[in-house]
């Protein structure tokens, strides 16, 4: 151009206005939904994962921290301040007084704890009193006089109205033949003033009663210390006036001096046992932060009543006072080291499998910063030529970036609120919990923003060839066989040491980093090449494609000629769900594994520990059977060998006993039913221990009788850990040792007899606390089941069974975006066919057909590499290593089955949307914009 | 005058490596540049044009030999290096104008954009710049919302506003209809008159006419210079072209003086008719009526087509000349039933019919967006059609037949994105033919042909019209007007005439 057309003027038309690539950047991606909505996707995974992560553990401590709660029950972790105070004394009005004073005092200073619940006060007397018939002088009956807020809504009135007045037990009101409107007479046993009262009411003796958290502080004045022991004396309920009147009529006398020092039996008889109690309120779940202000909070409380100087101490800490110095009680250090216990084998795995799914997300966001640069190719190019630096397209990327990265952070955060509400443990999520997860989201924005920026500009320098053949040269490094080969690195270490490692030094066991890195790396691998096997295999069929019908024909070419990115699609699809199968065979074998075991060490479903001959009522919903145990009473000769001695019911121990096919040759209930035919004196066994033959002999406590094994096996229900075990009818066993002129030996003193029940746990828990007499101690399968390392493995392949989910669903709606954004560069290429003669219906087959043939691929592929993985793995993780039986591997069907549905489903729906999308591409339009 | 060399390569050799092989696009090239000369790079398809000029422009690096940009060996340049050369000193046009913008940039904003890139130290005012190619009232448009031409020239104006010395060009008149052919060229003269080397990969034999140098590519090795077969129409090299008159080439009676440049080969364009047949009058296969056209582009109403007439016959080729924009892809999409008139009647077979017939038998089409399945090989693709109808025994000779005809014996194992633009516009036609259609739609078959390629295209045209077919073609390739039984022009959305070219070369108004 002549030079007169050259200006004066710097020739600067930008002026100081911005640069107009950065200046529209930020909106440029609205003109691509395809890409918008891939960057999106990846920033909400991004969030999803780094987000999910506090607020999971702050759940998973909340579900921990009521356990433990529920454990030590929320009285055991709320506080409790017991004091030994004066009684009865003449100034009535001045002692309530000084008891509502305390009383009030102690209910506002926990009233500023939002988790302490409305205080609790119980006093108590020093010792039992005698109470007698009126009627019947000669009858009495020791009761311990208590006074306990709301005490008379807490246990089952027989007789009487509620409210306030005297209530006794039916034991009281059976032996002294009492009945509400009577009147006993309350004898103090050191000399003093009887004392008449009238009855108000009879309850149910809290002794028959299972124990409930209201009473926990009552426990040894309830229940017996053990299953010979009689019960303690029942308690007489009363409120504080009544109680405080009784022991003034008395006047007491000072207890017999017995020579020993006891702070409480010290304590005069005229003075009576206050505590004040504030349990853990139901109210709203407690998460662990709000448990480790509880403490906190309790301990500040404990500081100010040993603070002489505190308005606390001045109430609690009175001169006239009977005990040490006040300190206040509580349990829940216990329930926070409890729980940490439980969260340390969680967190370790749960932060691997973040990194894991942080990986996957920055992944997808990285595929998603290349396919922007690979459809833009004639932006990439026209910029290329223009001269335009890697690093100038990669903040351009950014820019792009930014609104996509941002609604799907914000997407993601509210999604991982949701998900882990939804989703969870279950417990509560602390603020605290999310906020870090909002700045774990927040801050990981510009690293995604960063690695599109990256990817963007290696994939902008791959406009020369040069440079596309250097950066080629990583395409053709095989990263699926490296993967395998690092994934049987891991493998080896996996054989070499138990899948469930020992952790730091808590204690704590958790899953070792091997139990996850090997599945995920061979799955990986194999789907890298699978996915190549896949190409080659279309290749190699496209050569004998000729003769096909017009649908399979494009399939095939398609797939045959299939780009990279739908290779890599492929096997992304094949790796998420294989980590799905994995993962879901994971959690379903361990479960049905730790169920197995924690049913044969139990023996079934409960286990009661019970008295010899005691059994459960006709009509007890559940089934059950007698057992008694003997155990490493058993002596086996010749080679004297301890053995554990079980005698069971034989007709009725098969209906309820967990059995497995795996533990012996032949069904429990053919095996039991040869136990109670005795021959020629020998008394029928079954045997875990192989040595056992049927020449030898069984001794207990010195005597002997000669045994025929009738079956070997190698696990029995309610086996011992540590010593093989002799199974025998228990009628048999008897008649076999009487027969020699032995005792029974199920008399043996170290018997122990117990019941099992087969069933729903709750129903049977729910139950027994009906039955007028029922075992001693319980104890079920899914308590046996709570172990922190069980639930820490259980827990990981959750969360690793939920984020291949998660992963599959995002690379399937990836793929159809894909499929749709085919059909559009395929407009032109579609409705020439079709009037070439491809009719509506092949065509939509073959992108049914394509879809379909993709996740066929990579389901397969996904099945079978996922279920090798999970079967090694398996066998490498024994939850209870002491427990038989070996560690099951039981793929769910039902899952599998749904998910192939849901994938065929896809595949149709896919394939149609596409083909729809084909059909209404305004093709007018595109070939005026050719033109 | 003897002018100092811009850019030079030696001994230069590229090689690529595809999915089916190894291919040597250049092979030993050793050739000069100079300042201020317009070269044009002619070959057939393939010849490695495109490979020469994305060296030239640093795009790309050497396998062996070098290749300079003033003292900057481009193979050895750092990436910065190579950047500052195409910031600065050398200016790429890409061959589909469309691809020299970003589309959510005006035109403006392009120019403000490489002023910035190049670090601002020409002082061309962008504006001025545009107003001098004839454009300023487009500063404020989209690309898309341009003409072929005036995106070519907004190219060229991103390209001076960094005020680079050496402009490289993929056939810049490939896709311009010959009017807006003549002002980028007209424009490139003037520029090479200031001192601007231009390099220009061309099939145009108007650009190979007006260059200084001259440049040929046979098979990535430097021919003789030698004319391909081409069709000269008499015309002084600065004569200017008239404006006005887009059909002044199309009327002009026969050929005269045939006048190649540099000692080149003439071909005589062969006659149309078939050796021993005569034209026979036959009935109407398609007349339209009244036909009404309008579609929105951005703000503005696009009135494509305006109360347009034709009748089309068996056995015809029929040319549809005019200047990008006339209407020329509306009509052709209307008669292949991709979009439909506002207005108007259409008759087939002499039947009043509202939709035209789709079957591939019945119509065929070549579109400039050609739509080859990318997934079949070039023969696969030709023979789609008859596998679809079940004749692909049948038609076997047929597809062999075409492939001979229109030289694509060597690529029938490729890949379509593995052969240049031109053997894929020859793949689609023999896609087109392989049925023997009624009609042939084909928009711009030959626009990124050579000459010899342009022939066979047309030969093929001529062969299938004598057959029966009625071929109509958009095209506004002059060396062909040989083939033609009739001219038909549009511009802005009207027919002017349809004129019948005689054995002597004159035409016949209908």
């Amino acid at each position: 151009m002549g030079s007169s057309k050259r200006s004066g003027r710097s020739g600067r038309s930008g002026g100081g206005r911005l640069n107009p690539l950065w200046a529209k950047a930020p909106a440029v991606l609205l003109r691509y939904p395809g890409l918008f909505a891939s960057l999106a996707a990846g920033a909400l995974l991004l969030a999803l994962v780094a987000s999910s992560y506090p607020m999971f553990i702050s759940a998973a401590s909340s579900v921990a921290v009521g356990k433990q709660i529920d454990r030590t029950t929320r009285f055991g972790a709320g506080l409790s301040l017991g004091r030994t105070f004066p009684i009865g004394g003449a100034d009535v009005k001045a002692e309530q007084a000084i008891f509502g004073e305390r009383t009030e005092l102690f209910r506002r200073r926990v009233a500023r704890q939002p988790h302490l619940a409305e205080p609790v006060v119980t006093v108590m007397a020093q010792i039992p009193y005698e109470v007698r018939s009126v009627e019947d002088p000669s009858l009495d009956s020791d009761n311990l006089l208590v006074a306990r807020s709301g005490a008379v809504q807490h246990v089952e009135v027989l007789e009487g109205r509620e409210g306030d007045g005297m209530w006794i037990s039916h034991f009281t009101a059976d032996n002294l033949n009492l009945e509400p409107g009577d009147e006993m007479i309350i004898a103090p046993p050191f000399g003093g003033n009887h004392v008449k009262v009238r009855i108000d009411g009879i309850y149910r003796a809290l002794s028959t009663e299972p124990r409930t958290p209201y009473w926990r502080l009552l426990v040894g004045q309830i229940y017996p210390p053990g299953p010979l022991s009689a019960p303690p004396p029942p308690l007489m309920l009363a409120d504080l006036d009544r109680i405080s009147g009784i022991v003034r009529q008395m006047d007491l006398q000072d207890r017999p001096d017995t020579g020993s020092f006891d702070l409480q039996q010290e304590a005069p008889l005229h003075a009576a046992r206050y505590t004040w109690e504030a349990p853990v309120s139901l109210r709203d779940p407690m998460t662990l932060e709000e448990a480790r202000d509880l403490q906190v909070f309790m301990m500040n409380m404990n500081d100010s009543l040993r603070d002489r100087g505190s308005e606390l101490y001045k109430a609690f800490g009175c001169v006239r006072c009977f005990s040490n110095d006040p300190q206040i009680l509580t349990q829940m250090s216990g329930v926070l080291s409890e729980t940490e216990v439980r969260l340390a084998p969680i967190e370790g795995p749960v932060q691997l499998l973040l990194t894991a799914g942080l990986l996957v997300a920055l992944m997808i966001i990285a595929a998603a910063g290349a396919f922007a640069v690979a459809t833009r190719r004639t932006e990439s190019a026209l910029l290329f030529a223009r001269g335009m630096t890697p690093l100038s397209l990669g903040v351009k990327a950014c820019l792009e970036a930014m609104i996509p990265v941002l609604l799907g952070t914000a997407a993601g955060f509210g999604l991982a609120v949701l998900l882990v509400r939804a989703l969870g443990p279950g417990g509560a999520v602390d603020p605290s919990a999310v906020s870090s997860g909002a700045r774990y989201a927040v801050l990981l924005i510009p690293v995604g923003l960063l690695l599109v920026g990256f990817v963007s500009a290696i994939f902008f320098l791959r406009q020369s060839e040069a440079s596309s053949a250097r950066l080629g040269l990583l395409s053709r490094v095989p990263w699926p066989l490296l993967m395998l080969v690092a994934s049987l690195f891991f493998l080896n270490q996996l054989m070499r040491a138990p899948g469930i490692a020992e952790g730091s030094g808590d204690g704590a066991s958790g899953p070792s980093i091997s139990l996850l890195l090997f599945p995920v790396l061979f799955v990986a691998g194999a789907a890298g090449i699978s996915a190549r096997l896949f190409q080659g295999g279309f290749r190699w069929l496209r050569a004998s494609s000729g003769k096909l019908g017009s649908s399979l024909f494009l399939l095939i070419h398609r797939l045959a000629g299939a780009a990279r990115l739908s290779i890599g699609l492929l096997s992304a699809c094949a790796l998420a769900l294989g980590i799905f199968v994995f993962a879901q065979t994971m959690v379903n074998s361990l479960e049905t594994t730790i169920r197995a075991k924690s049913l044969l060490f139990v023996g079934g479903d409960v286990q009661g520990t019970s008295r010899r001959g005691q059994t459960l009522p006709d009509d007890f919903p559940y089934p059950s059977t007698a057992v008694t145990r003997l155990p490493a009473e058993g002596e086996i000769l010749p080679g004297g060998a301890v053995v554990d001695v079980l005698a069971v019911d034989s007709e009725t121990v098969a209906a309820v006993a967990y059995w497995d096919e795996s533990f012996g040759p032949a069904p429990l209930q053919e095996l039991v039913e040869r136990l109670p035919e005795a021959e020629d004196g020998q008394l029928p066994i079954l045997s875990t221990a192989p040595e056992v033959t049927s020449d030898a002999s069984l001794s207990i406590d010195g005597q002997t009788v000669p045994v025929k094994v009738v079956g070997g096996v190698d696990a029995f229900p309610g086996m011992s850990l540590d010593r093989p075990v002799i199974v025998v009818d228990a009628a048999t066993i008897t008649e076999v040792f009487e027969e020699v002129g032995a005792g029974d030996p199920l008399e043996h003193r170290n018997a122990a007899s117990e019941i099992w029940i087969a069933g729903d746990t709750d129903g049977i828990v729910d139950g027994l606390a009906e039955v007028a007499d029922p075992p001693y101690f319980v104890l079920t399968a899914a308590e046996v089941r709570d172990i922190p390392s069980l639930s820490a493995v259980i827990d990981t392949y959750g969360v690793l069974q939920t984020l291949g989910l998660g992963a599959g669903l995002l690379v399937i709606v990836v793929m159809l975006m894909y499929m749709q954004a085919s059909q559009r560069n395929r407009v032109v290429s579609f409705a020439l066919s079709r009037r070439m003669g491809l009719d509506n219906r092949s065509h939509r087959a073959s992108l049914v057909l394509e879809l379909g043939a993709i996740f066929t691929a990579s389901y397969a592929v996904a099945l079978l590499f996922g279920l090798i993985a999970a079967r090694v793995v398996v066998s490498n993780v024994d939850p209870l290593p002491n427990i038989p039986p070996d560690p099951l591997f039981e793929p769910p069907i039902i899952p599998f089955l749904i998910a192939a549905v849901v994938l065929a489903v896809v595949s149709v729906v896919g394939g149609a949307l596409a083909n729809r999308r084909a059909e209404r591409a305004d093709l007018a339009k595109v070939m005026r914009l050719a033109a | 005058m003897r002018r100092d060399v811009v850019a030079s390569c030696r001994d230069l050799v590229k090689t690529y490596w595809k999915q089916s092989g190894q291919v040597r696009a250049l092979q030993g090239i050793d050739a000069d540049f100079f300042g201020g000369a317009l070269t044009a790079v002619v070959g057939p398809s393939g010849s490695g044009k495109s490979s020469l000029l994305r060296l030239l422009a640093a795009l790309d690096r050497p396998t062996a030999g070098v290749v300079r940009i003033g003292d900057t060996e481009i193979g050895s340049a750092s990436g910065s290096e190579l950047r500052e050369v195409r910031r600065k000193r050398v200016g790429y046009v890409f061959q589909r104008p469309s691809d020299n913008f970003v589309p959510y940039l005006t035109v403006m904003q392009h120019l403000d954009l490489a002023h910035r890139d190049s670090g601002g130290v020409s002082d061309i005012e962008p504006s001025e710049l545009l107003d001098d190619l004839g454009i300023g009232h487009r500063g404020d448009h989209h690309p898309n919302e341009l003409s072929g031409g005036e995106q070519q020239r907004a190219a060229l104006a991103q390209i001076l506003v960094a005020g680079p010395r050496i402009i490289v060009a993929d056939e810049p008149t490939a896709e311009l209809d010959s009017h807006s052919a003549r002002e980028v060229l007209t424009i490139m003269k003037r520029l090479s008159a200031d001192g601007i080397s231009l390099i220009l990969a061309t099939h145009d034999s108007n650009v190979s006419r007006v260059a200084d140098e001259s440049l040929e590519l046979h098979h990535g090795v430097l021919g003789t210079p030698s004319t391909p077969a081409h069709v000269i129409v008499e015309e002084p090299a600065d004569t200017p072209v008239s404006g006005d008159d887009p059909d002044a080439a199309w009327r002009r009676p026969g050929t005269s003086r045939l006048d190649p440049p540099r000692g080149g080969r003439v071909v005589q364009a062969p006659d149309r008719h078939l050796a021993g047949s005569t034209p026979v009058p036959q009935a109407r296969l398609l007349e339209v009526r009244n036909v009404v056209k309008s579609y929105r582009r951005g703000n503005e109403t696009v009135h494509a087509l305006q109360h347009v007439d034709l009748v089309l016959e068996p056995h015809r080729l029929i040319g549809l000349v005019g200047r990008s924009g006339s209407g020329k892809t509306t009509l052709l999409n209307i008669l292949a039933g991709w979009e439909h008139p506002d207005e108007g009647r259409f008759e087939w077979d002499e039947e009043p019919s509202s939709r035209t017939l789709t079957p591939w038998t019945d119509v065929s089409v070549v579109p400039q967006k050609l739509g080859l399945i990318e997934e079949l090989t070039v023969r696969e693709n030709i023979e789609y059609p008859a596998r679809l109808t079940d004749r692909l025994e049948a038609l076997g000779p047929e597809v062999d037949r075409l492939v001979a005809s229109l030289g694509l014996e060597q690529l029938l194992e490729r890949y379509p994105l593995e052969t240049s633009v031109g053997e894929q516009q020859r793949t689609a036609l023999a896609r087109a033919l392989v049925l023997t259609p009624r009609l042939l739609l084909a928009d711009e078959p030959t626009g990124h042909q050579d000459s010899r390629s342009a022939h066979k295209v047309f030969q093929a045209l001529r062969h299938a019209a004598e057959r029966g077919t009625c071929c109509l073609v958009a095209t506004h390739n002059e060396e062909v007007i040989g083939y033609l039984d009739e001219v038909i022009t549009m511009s802005d959305g009207i027919l002017h005439s349809a004129g019948e070219l005689l054995a002597d070369g004159s035409t016949r108004q209908a």
